[in-house]
């Protein structure tokens, strides 16, 4: 199976995916949590950097999961330092202020993980085999320091996903990055 | 009943510790597989909920530490989905139960029940 192939299928998982991750946030938060897939591309490692750059002009709070299976993959959860206050202030039942303490980041280092983890679940349904994430990393950075940490891959999947909870709705970037040649960096 | 909850992740801990404290349970806190196995060995609580992957030494190897030191420890895996593997592991660790993550909260409560109705 060559790239394009993998994300041609890897691009129909993302709605499911999205709607499991829904589902798990809504049981483990007890919240009424949904999760909409808003928009999805399989774009060059290069067009995703610009649409970052563009996108976020301030500091990004990115979750970060490995994955191994079939073969090594990164998952990356991104959102706006706003955006990821107002979901952790939503998760938490109070205002959590920037820059996100260690419990604020722990949080959304989960909501990352169960996203994250839905997508390897779906990619497991579809290839019938296991994949297995490593603990999630969460970080305050920039689009530029985000672009130049993760090691490229040729394409990715770039999933546009709006988090619904309670009375807020934000929106976060799900990447997906095969690496299809060997370990992931 | 004292329960011990080993998760490198605080928000998780923070959570399983509001739930189980409002059911009464006492909760003693680990947030890497060695720290599990001290609290253990300084504690002895009644039953330990052990997450998989966490840092430094992993949720199986401590459950294997754990159930050396002593047989009858009660451990509850839990673990995400996709980690079937690990699961079968822990069992021959000598882990008891297990309980998938992401959960409802009452799961964890049936579970520690069930094992109290078993004494």
């Amino acid at each position: 199976m060559d790239i394009e192939q993998l994300m041609a299928i890897w691009q129909k998982a993302s709605m499911p995916a999205l709607a499991q991750a829904g589902l798990a946030l809504k049981q483990f938060s007890g919240l009424d949590f949904d999760v909409r897939e808003s928009d999805v591309a399989v774009v060059s490692w290069d067009t995703m950097s610009e649409r970052f750059l563009r996108t976020f002009r301030n500091p990004l709070y990115a979750v970060h999961l490995r994955a191994h299976g079939l073969f090594h993959a990164h998952i990356l959860t991104v959102f706006s330092d706003v955006n990821g206050q107002r979901l952790v202030s939503a998760l938490m039942g109070e205002t959590i202020e920037l820059p996100l303490d260690s419990m604020g980041l722990s949080a959304l280092a989960e909501v990352g993980n169960v996203v994250g983890t839905a997508f390897l679940n779906v990619f497991a349904d579809l290839f019938q085999t296991v994949w297995e994430p490593t603990t999630p990393r969460v970080w305050l950075t920039s689009a530029e320091e985000l672009t130049r940490e993760i090691s490229p891959g040729s394409r990715v999947l770039m999933s546009e996903a709006l988090f619904q909870v309670t009375n807020e709705e934000v929106s976060a970037e799900i990447v997906v990055v095969p690496s299809l040649g060997g370990a992931a960096a | 009943m004292t329960i011990l909850i080993a998760d490198d992740a605080a928000f998780m801990r923070m959570r399983l510790k509001k739930l189980l404290e409002e059911s009464g349970y006492v909760v003693i806190e680990a947030a890497n597989g060695q720290e599990a196995v001290d609290r253990y060995r300084e504690h002895h609580p009644h039953a330990v909920l052990m997450d998989i992957t966490m840092p430094e030494k992993d949720g199986v190897a401590a459950t294997r530490e754990i159930c050396q030191m002593d047989p009858a420890a009660r451990v509850i895996m839990v673990s995400a989905l996709g980690q079937q593997a690990m699961i079968v592991a822990a069992i021959q660790a000598g882990a008891k139960d297990f309980v998938v993550k992401p959960y409802e909260p009452e799961r964890i409560i049936q579970a520690l029940q069930k094992w109290a109705k078993a004494q």
